[in-house]
């Protein structure tokens, strides 16, 4: 069958697109890795357990009506299904169970939400060097807190996990936070007047609160950050200490788990895989695919929404999620530009509402030169193990673009596909070239998207 | 590393094989999480450099926590553990990789991916 | 005296660096990231067998370039510093079937009767190939071996050369875009979109599928077109595949490339499901044991081909000063384009004896 609608990941964009899709009567098929819908920032929310919903707040528990409300006849939902092509036809392949199928619709709705920005200090390689956002999956998903753990780098995830781990009694032993008073200085003049700047600062101010009542160390300004493990052991070991330079001075931490974080960025890999239209986000230090503010993109059959179409958060993905649904609707003569529009304004005043923080967030946390940027000896690309030097060393030999160094280099050519190192090697290029970051451009993203075996892809020869 | 919120019972858990070492693991983890919990982060070694790498981003994103699950490539935080599941970590030394692709084109042949519908009983290595 | 090489792709880079080493002064003007580049997505043979079957001259021509192979290979290694992982294995073409291995070899001894005798191949049974390769499946009949393939890690030959024409004193030039060339009576201007302009003394066409527009212009023929093949890479493996195939290698970092198809889609290198969905079909066929590993990546790329598919060379018939080189194996004739296509160029009395490649055959 073709359904009309067939929607990439179930996180908050996905599952209020499809509630509402369904809800004017479009045939419905929502796609996602995971067994339960959520997405990362509500994973597991429908059987998250008391005590996680305790710990995790109440912006977790928001998730759960998302989830109910998932149960519609008009929506099928295809669970640990992982998605390896996407064709402008509506072609939409996956594996599931270990074979390869595919399902097609009349439109896409690409939902597929965020990465956590590549944090490439030296060693952050090491066993032992996670993501913030890995041990809030870990929370949420296999009921496991991070115990004698520091935090590095910046961004509201980072108290919100540190107020989560004391809530579940693993008190951080610290917090290493590169933004500094200047970064506060020059976002300040940001901060919306309205309501939902003062939530949000109040949220925030809260949050710090009960860290200082803690008593957790914070450290604010902290650069030259490195991890290392034991230096009576093999090079081999996982890390056990970090490096850090606090107001002038070296600084030695050890703990049994660092977690890093600098803020998240749209997962591109679908929409460069379909060469849709891309543009460089200078507000969020990323690429973000061109969508208006139904969530059309490029081409025709293709809608884009939430956090994947520029960083805005779960709330404003669950906005943007109805607001492409609606556009689909419309396109696929459901419902007329009247219905969809007028249907449309809430939706949208509530978004351009909630988004008026998002500049001071964004300049607040914006990622340091040094992560960005980073030392000659730093690995950039995890997979195939390149360096920030190696991707310097083939701008020497006349590398003008990020494909041009999968070639020299094989950075982007391991299983991620680029999603940790793209950014950082267009980053790198646009600052040793004089270029910028939308002239350098981006990885070629080829399928399949995540690794699929021969034996499934042979399955649908003829 | 890790404290679980709520100590299980054992008829939550089950058990799990990491290079035949058991592990009794909560049932409702992915394979990374069950090992971390174990303080296990270290499932293979990169093939350029020899270097240890464990789970990092735990959504599939990474593959920085690749092992090996009945004769093929999986990533740990997206599978989930089962009774008697046999994990191994990717083998790096040569002469053990050969064993391993001996021993995965054995495991392969009954296996119903294998040939994608076609013969693959003959892979006798 | 200025040579300038329109193109910076294996064939522009090989040929550049073999004129530096004979003493000219060379420019490369080279495109921009996106473009078609043939040198970025191939497959990574050095091959000689079966080649040219219906021209012996190509046969002969394809020979000289893999016996210069493993020397110009260790010189690169050795100037450069870069390991280009070139092996010469010998390799083998998988039959499928009792008539197949009969055609198979009937081709190739006639290949080599044409060749007087010379021409070093041998035809394996299912168990002689399993003693060589002991993963091959049951659907696999028998192969040919021809002792002088190989194969190379194409990128790092790319590379290398782009390393070693600028340690040789000679220039590249990137993001190029050449908008038009003004031909002179003993000069050639060449004219880019963002306004620049360099003068050539002298000039060779190496712009792969970019001399269908710039070669008129030279009064070359250039009667190049795509043709479409698309490829696919498992992830790292066990070493288990010492031979390549025109079809299946494993590469020096561990993954099995599989190849390759063969489309006429014009200028579109996109990868589509059924085609790569038979590449693995094919894959599973010779090796069962594959049918768990993981591809991680797939690409299409189109290659320069001339109408009988064999390489053009030709010195422009309006300007002296120009010269036309195309063809879609540059991987393997790399040797022969640095060590003996420059003799040619230059006009030197050991020069190879080209004619039977120039495009008056068309």
């Amino acid at each position: 069958m073709i359904y009309d609608l067939v929607i990439i990941g179930s996180g908050p964009a996905g599952m209020s697109a499809a509630r509402q899709a369904a809800e004017l009567g479009l045939q419905v098929a929502l796609i996602d890795e995971q067994s339960q819908p959520g997405g990362q920032i509500y994973r597991n929310v429908a059987k998250a357990s008391k005590q996680q919903l305790d710990i995790l707040g109440p912006d977790y528990c928001a998730g759960r009506a998302l989830v109910e409300r998932l149960s519609h006849e008009q929506i099928v939902h295809i669970a640990v299904a992982t998605v390896w092509k996407v064709q402008k036809d509506g072609f939409v392949y996956y594996t599931k169970n270990g074979k390869a199928d595919f399902v097609q619709g009349k439109h896409i709705l690409l939902a597929t939400g965020a990465l956590e920005r590549a944090c490439p200090v030296p060693g952050w390689t090491r066993p032992g060097v996670m993501t913030v956002g890995s041990a809030q999956i870990l929370m949420k998903a296999g009921g496991l807190v991070p115990d004698n753990a520091i935090l590095i780098g910046s961004g509201p995830l980072l108290y919100l996990m540190a107020v989560q781990m004391l809530a579940a009694g693993c008190k951080p032993k610290a917090l290493l936070e590169t933004q500094t008073f200047s970064s506060l200085k020059s976002a300040l003049p940001l901060l919306p007047r309205s309501l939902a700047g003062w939530v949000m600062l109040s949220k925030g101010l809260k949050y710090l609160a009960k860290l200082e009542l803690a008593g957790i160390k914070r450290y604010t300004g902290v650069e030259q950050i490195s991890l290392h493990g034991n230096e009576n052991a093999k090079a081999t070991e996982a890390a056990s200490r970090v490096q850090f330079v606090h107001k002038g001075k070296r600084k030695e931490l050890e703990a049994d788990l660092f977690l890093l974080h600098q803020g998240v960025i749209p997962n591109t890999q679908i929409t460069r895989s379909l060469e849709l239209a891309h543009d460089w986000r200078e507000d969020q230090v990323c690429f973000a695919p061109q969508s208006d503010e139904f969530g059309r993109t490029s081409c025709e059959r293709i809608h884009n929404a939430g956090d994947g179409a520029g960083i805005g958060g779960a709330y404003v993905a669950a906005l943007s999620g109805p607001l492409a649904a609606l556009d689909i609707a419309y396109s696929l003569g459901v419902i007329s530009r009247a219905v969809r529009d007028e249907k449309a304004k809430v939706l949208l005043k509530k978004r351009q509402d909630a988004l008026a923080a998002r500049p001071f967030l964004d300049r607040l946390y914006t990622p340091p030169k040094d992560w960005r940027l980073p030392q000659d000896e730093t690995i950039i690309c995890r997979c195939e193990e390149v360096t920030a030097g190696d991707i310097r060393s083939y701008v020497a030999l006349g590398c003008t673009g990020p494909n041009q160094t999968k070639a020299f280099g094989r950075s982007g050519m391991g299983p991620c596909q680029g999603r940790y190192c793209g950014l950082v090697v267009s980053d790198i290029l646009a600052h040793e070239t004089g270029l910028s970051q939308q002239e350098v451009g981006s990885y070629r993203i080829r399928a399949p998207i995540k690794p699929v075996s021969i034996g499934e892809l042979a399955s649908l020869d003829r | 590393m890790f404290k679980p919120l709520k100590k299980k019972t054992d008829d939550e858990m089950v058990t799990i094989h990491f290079n035949d070492q058991a592990l009794q693991v909560d049932a409702t983890m992915s394979v990374a999480a069950a090992l971390l919990s174990h303080d296990i982060r270290t499932l293979r070694q990169t093939l350029k450099s020899q270097s240890p790498r464990g789970p990092f981003c735990m959504m599939g994103a990474c593959f920085d926590c690749l092992v090996q699950i009945d004769g093929a490539t999986q990533q740990a935080c997206m599978t989930m553990v089962q009774e008697g599941l046999k994990i191994r970590s990717m083998q790096q030394n040569p002469e053990n990789l050969q064993d391993e692709a001996e021993q995965n084109a054995s495991e392969t042949s009954g296996s119903e991916t294998g040939g994608s519908g076609q013969n693959s009983t003959g892979a006798d290595t | 005296m200025r040579t300038i090489v329109i193109g910076g792709g294996v064939v522009g880079l090989s040929l550049a660096y073999g004129l530096l080493k004979a003493g000219q002064s060379v420019l490369v003007l080279d495109g921009s990231d996106g473009d078609f580049r043939a040198s970025r997505g191939n497959f990574g043979l050095v091959w000689v067998q079966g080649k040219g079957s219906n021209f012996p001259d190509y046969a002969r021509w394809t020979r000289s370039s893999a016996n210069l192979w493993s020397g110009f290979a260790k010189e690169l290694e050795a100037l450069t510093d870069l390991d280009l992982s070139y092996q010469k294995t010998g390799g083998v073409e998988y039959c499928f079937s009792e008539q197949e291995m009969q055609e198979r070899e009937a081709e190739l001894l006639a290949l080599r009767e044409k060749l007087g005798g010379d021409y070093p191949f041998e035809m394996l049974s299912a168990a002689q190939l399993k003693e060589r390769i002991p993963h091959i499946g049951p659907k696999v009949y028998g192969a040919s071996y021809c002792p002088e393939d190989g194969h190379v890690n194409p990128l790092f030959l790319l590379r290398a050369l782009s390393k070693a024409v600028r340690l040789s004193g000679g220039e590249i030039r990137t993001n190029i875009e050449v908008r038009e060339i003004r031909p002179g009576d003993n000069q050639a201007s060449i004219l880019t979109i963002s306004g620049e302009r360099f003068v050539a003394d002298r000039l060779v066409m190496a712009a792969g599928l970019g001399a269908q527009q710039l070669g008129p212009q030279l009064g070359f023929k250039a009667p190049v077109r795509p043709q479409q093949g698309q490829v696919l890479i498992t992830e790292k493996m066990p070493h288990f595949l010492k031979y390549p195939s025109g079809t299946l290698r494993q590469v020096n970092e561990g993954g099995i490339q599989i190849g390759a198809s063969k489309a006429e889609v014009g200028l579109d290198d996109h990868e589509d499901v059924l085609t790569t969905a038979s590449l693995a079909a094919h894959a599973s066929d010779v090796f069962p044991m594959l049918g768990n590993a993981k591809i991680v990546r797939s690409w299409a790329a189109l290659r320069v081909m001339s109408p009988d598919g064999y390489p053009i060379y030709q010195r422009s018939p309006k300007h002296h000063y120009a010269w036309f080189v195309t063809c879609h194996s540059g991987i393997t004739l790399a040797a022969a384009h640095c060590e003996l296509l420059p003799r040619w160029i230059m006009g030197k009395n050991d020069a190879p004896d080209l004619s039977s490649f120039s495009e008056a055959r068309f």
